[in-house]
């Protein structure tokens, strides 16, 4: 009689028709997958927002202004860039002759 | 193609893989979960595709360590388990043995008789008889120690003997 309860138990639960189940889960999983990259782009979007409004925009630009004009009105500077381009004319030029 | 294949594309986001695994696997876990909730198909599918999107979430967690099909079980337990609590707690318990209905129909009769033991009962029947998981799988699955799940084998055979009146 345990062969027969054994023998009961052991048979295969019955088979369930699939019937659009699948694809209604796979529906589901790619439906999530893009809610899920949408959510991380708006949390990288506001995590921008709130670095871009912490930081001192005014004092940087203003910063970044008197370095750029002192730079630009320094003699030692504007001697070194007419350095380096004449250094550069005249190695191309050599290339140019030996090729 | 192989099913370790499938689940490193699934886990990679490939969603065609995981629809595939989805298809092989879906019939096993539905029949489980219609054991665990006495037949209740609406219920034990809405279980069944919250455990299929929770093994999409965590597939990239998936050591592989044992079968797919058993992680698949042993989330749906879960699943079933908090569903059970919240929406049903009746499909915990043993049903009262008087309610027993007869039919000619063996393999009926094998669910309905199936239907009055607990939840814990039902599903190490399932796992270890018609699932094929061995005893220690079982107990992985049902997050149980073996002993408990033992016990419970033993319980429902005791029930099932006496309810589908086949002696000793």
């Amino acid at each position: 009689m345990t062969d027969d309860l054994d023998r009961l138990l052991s048979q295969p639960l019955p088979s369930v028709a699939d019937s659009g189940f699948s694809a209604a889960v796979a529906l589901r999983a790619r439906y999530e997958m893009e809610r899920h990259k949408m959510l991380d782009q708006l949390v990288l979007l506001l995590t921008g927002a709130v670095v871009l409004a912490a930081l001192p925009l005014t004092h940087l630009t203003a910063a970044i202004e008197t370095v750029t004009l002192r730079l630009g009105n320094s003699y030692p500077v504007a001697l070194a860039l007419a350095a380096l381009v004449l250094t550069t004319a005249f190695m191309r030029g050599v290339i140019d002759r030996v090729e | 193609m192989e099913e370790a294949k499938l689940i490193a594309r699934a886990a990679a986001g490939d969603s065609a893989a995981f629809a595939l695994l989805v298809r092989q696997h879906q019939s096993a876990l539905r029949g489980f979960l219609r054991r665990l909730t006495r037949n209740d198909s609406a219920l034990a599918d809405d279980i069944a595709q919250e455990t299929f999107l929770e093994a999409w979430r965590k597939l990239p967690h998936f050591r592989g360590d044992g079968s797919f099909a058993g992680w698949l079980n042993r989330i749906a337990w879960s699943r079933f388990l908090m569903d059970a609590r919240k929406r049903k707690p009746e499909l915990l318990e043993d049903l009262p043995e008087q309610s027993v209905e007869t039919s000619p129909d063996t393999k009926l009769d094998l669910e309905r008789a199936m239907a009055k033991l607990s939840a814990g009962e039902r599903a190490a029947l399932t796992l270890c008889y018609a699932l094929g998981h061995s005893n220690e799988e079982a107990a992985a699955i049902l997050n149980m120690p073996l002993g408990t799940v033992k016990s419970h084998i033993l319980r429902g055979r005791e029930k099932l003997r006496a309810l589908l009146e086949l002696g000793t």
